[in-house]
C-alpha cells in the first residue's frame, strides 16, 4: 500500500465517520424543530431562526471533517 | 397517461443503450476540486489547475461575470420603467424580494432594514450560481488542455482522471472525428464551471458575511461586543464559553464556504459519475434533486448569515427580552 | 490552499465582485422595489380610506336626497291641496257670479220690460184719451158740453177695466 493510497483511505474515511453524527444530529433538530412548530405554530418564526442555528452548528461539524479529508488529500497536512 | 410515460422512458433507454454500445458516451472521468484557468492572462500554464506566471482567468471567473450580466439584465429588465401595477418580469422580481423582505421580517423585526441587502444578495446571486452549472454544457463543453509531463503532480490529486479499462476496437474511430473526447494526454478544461464550485466564490461571500456579521455587532454594541468573547468577571466557565465564541467566530467562515462548496461540488461530482456510468435517462433524477439543493443552499447561506447577524446585535446574556434565547446558542 | 483553488488574486476579484453584487442589487432592485412596495401599501391604504370616505358621503347624500325629496313631495302635495281648495273656490264663486249676474239681468230685463209698458200704457191712455176726446167732441158736440167731464172719466175707468 502506497502512501498515497493510505492518504485516500483517511481522507475517505474522514468525511464518510464525519458525516455520521452531524446526519443524527440534523436529523434530530429538524424533527425536534417540526414538531415544535406543528404544536405551536405562532412560534414559529423563533423556532426557525434557532432551528437553522443548530443546523448551522451541527453542520460545522461535517464541515470540518470535510475540510480535514481535504487537507489530507491534498497532502497539505 | 402512466402509459406514455412508460413508453417513452422505454425508448428513451432503448435509443440510450444504442448510442452507449455505438460510442457515443465518454470514456474519461475528470474532476476537478479546483476551478481550472481558461487562460493564463499574461502568463503561462503551469499545470491544469494553475498557472506559473499572471492572472488566471478560470473558468469559474467566467461564468461569475455570465451570472453578474444575467442579474444586471434582469434587474435592468424588472425595474426599467417601475410601475404602479406590476406586470410580467416585475411582478416576479417583486414577488421574489417581497417574499425573501417578508421571511427576513419574520426572523428580525427590528434590523430587517439593515441586514436585507446582503442577504438577498447572497440568495439570489447563489441561486443564480448554483443554479447556471446544472445548465447542459457549464463543465462538459471546453477545450482540450496538454496534461502536465510530470506524472507525479499527476497522481497528487486523488480524484485524477479515470479512463474506462478498454476501447471497443472499431468504435473510437468512426468517432474519432467527433468532440466528444480529448485525446490521450489530454485533459478537457471547461469553458465554464458553476462559481458556487469555486472555493474562491464561496469563500469571499463567507468573509464578507462574516465581516459583516461582526461590523453589524460593534455597531448595535459598541465595544460591549467584545465581552461577549472576553469575558473573565463572570467566572471561569464564562470565560472559556467567551473564548470557544470567539473560535466558532472564525470557524464560520470555513462553515459557510465548505457548506456551499461542499454541497455544490458535491453534486455536480454527482452528475458527473452517474453521466459517466450511463449518460442517458440515469442522472436526470440527480438533476432534480441538485435543483432542490441549489435552492436549499442558497437559502441556507442567506438565512444563516441573516440569522447570525440578528444574534450579533443582541446583547449579551438576559439583559434585555431579545438576548432571552442567547444562552442555548452557546 | 492552492491545490483547492484559492488564489489571492482570484480571491480579492471575488471580493469586489461580491460588494459589487451588493451595491447593484441594493440600488437596483431592493430601493426601488420595497419603495414600490411601500408606495403601493400606502396607496392601498389611501384608497380603502377614500372609499370609506366615498361610501360614508354617498350614504349622506343618500340621505340627503331622499329627506329633500321626502320635503318636495310633501310640499308638493300641500301646493296640490291648496291649488284644489283654491280652485273649487273660485269655481264657486264663479258659479255664484253667474247666478248672481244671471239674476240681475233677468230683474232688469223685467224691470225694464215692466217700464216700458208703463209708459206704452201711458202713452196708450193719452193717446186714448186724446182719441176718445176727439170722437166724442166730434160726435157730441155741444150736446154733452155739461157734464162731459163726468163721462170721459167714466170711458177712462171703462177702458181702464179692459186694460
Amino acid at each position: 500500500m502506497t502512501d498515497d493510497g493510505l492518504r485516500l483511505i483517511a481522507a475517505a474515511l474522514a468525511v464518510g465517520i464525519g458525516a455520521v453524527g452531524p446526519g443524527v444530529g440534523i436529523g434530530v433538530i429538524f424533527s425536534g424543530a417540526l414538531q415544535a412548530m406543528g404544536r405551536n405554530p405562532e412560534a414559529e418564526g423563533t423556532l426557525r431562526t434557532y432551528m437553522f442555528l443548530g443546523f448551522a452548528l451541527v453542520e460545522a461539524l461535517f464541515i470540518f471533517a470535510l475540510v480535514i479529508s481535504l487537507l489530507i488529500a491534498f497532502r497539505i497536512v | 397517461m402512466r402509459n406514455r410515460i412508460l413508453t417513452v422512458t422505454g425508448i428513451l433507454l432503448v435509443v440510450g443503450i444504442i448510442l452507449y454500445i455505438i460510442g457515443v458516451r465518454s470514456t474519461k472521468l475528470h474532476i476537478s476540486v479546483a476551478a481550472e484557468p481558461v487562460v493564463c492572462l499574461g502568463g503561462a500554464r503551469a499545470t491544469l489547475e494553475t498557472c506559473a506566471s499572471g492572472f488566471p482567468i478560470t473558468n469559474s471567473l467566467i461564468t461569475t461575470v455570465i451570472v453578474l450580466v444575467i442579474i444586471i439584465v434582469a434587474v435592468l429588465a424588472g425595474t426599467r420603467n417601475m410601475q404602479m401595477v406590476p406586470r410580467g418580469f416585475q411582478n416576479v422580481l417583486e414577488v421574489m424580494v417581497e417574499a425573501f423582505y417578508n421571511f427576513a421580517q419574520s426572523v428580525d423585526r427590528r434590523n430587517v432594514a439593515k441586514f436585507f441587502p446582503f442577504c438577498a444578495s447572497a440568495f439570489f446571486f447563489i441561486l443564480v450560481s448554483n443554479v447556471i452549472g446544472l445548465v447542459p454544457g457549464v463543465g462538459s463543453i471546453g477545450a482540450c488542455v496538454p496534461t502536465a509531463e510530470h506524472k507525479e503532480t499527476a497522481i497528487v490529486a486523488p480524484v485524477a482522471d479515470v479512463t474506462m479499462a478498454e476501447e471497443p476496437a472499431g468504435a473510437p474511430d468512426f468517432f474519432a472525428s467527433w468532440p466528444l473526447s480529448c485525446e490521450k494526454g489530454t485533459t478537457l478544461v471547461p469553458y465554464l464551471r458553476a462559481p458556487s464550485a469555486d472555493l474562491n466564490v464561496t469563500l469571499a461571500w463567507a468573509l464578507i458575511s462574516v465581516g459583516l456579521i461582526q461590523f453589524f455587532g460593534f455597531q448595535a454594541l459598541g465595544l460591549g461586543y467584545l465581552t461577549k468573547f472576553f469575558n473573565f468577571r463572570e467566572g471561569f466557565m464564562t470565560a472559556i464559553v467567551g473564548i470557544l465564541e470567539l473560535i466558532s467566530e472564525f470557524v464560520r467562515i470555513i462553515a459557510f464556504a465548505f457548506r456551499l462548496f461542499g454541497n455544490i461540488f458535491a453534486g455536480e461530482v454527482i452528475l458527473v459519475v452517474m453521466a459517466f456510468l450511463f449518460p442517458y435517462l440515469l442522472p436526470a433524477p440527480f438533476y432534480a434533486f441538485e435543483l432542490f439543493v441549489a435552492f436549499m443552499q442558497a437559502l441556507i447561506f442567506s438565512v444563516l448569515s441573516l440569522v447570525f447577524m440578528s444574534l450579533a446585535t443582541e446583547a449579551h446574556g438576559g439583559h434585555d427580552s431579545h438576548g432571552h434565547g442567547e444562552t442555548a446558542a452557546h | 490552499m492552492e491545490k483547492l483553488g484559492i488564489n489571492w488574486g482570484l480571491l480579492i476579484a471575488q471580493l469586489i465582485n461580491v460588494v459589487f453584487v451588493v451595491w447593484l442589487l441594493t440600488t437596483f432592485l431592493y430601493r426601488p422595489i420595497l419603495n414600490m412596495l411601500n408606495q403601493r401599501t400606502n396607496r392601498i391604504q389611501e384608497g380603502l380610506q377614500d372609499a370609506e370616505k366615498v361610501r360614508e358621503q354617498l350614504a349622506n347624500a343618500k340621505r340627503d336626497y331622499d329627506a329633500e325629496l321626502a320635503k318636495a313631495r310633501q310640499e308638493a302635495a300641500g301646493i296640490l291641496a291648496q291649488a284644489q281648495e283654491r280652485a273649487r273656490a273660485q269655481a264657486a264663486e264663479i258659479i255664484a257670479q253667474a247666478h248672481r249676474d244671471a239674476e240681475k239681468l233677468k230683474s232688469d230685463t223685467l224691470a225694464q220690460a215692466e217700464q216700458e209698458r208703463q209708459r206704452m200704457l201711458g202713452e196708450l191712455k193719452d193717446r186714448m184719451a186724446e182719441l176718445v176726446v176727439l170722437t166724442a167732441e166730434r160726435v157730441l158736440n155741444a150736446e154733452l158740453k155739461a157734464n162731459h167731464d163726468r163721462l170721459i172719466e167714466e170711458s177712462l175707468a171703462e177702458l181702464g177695466k179692459y186694460n
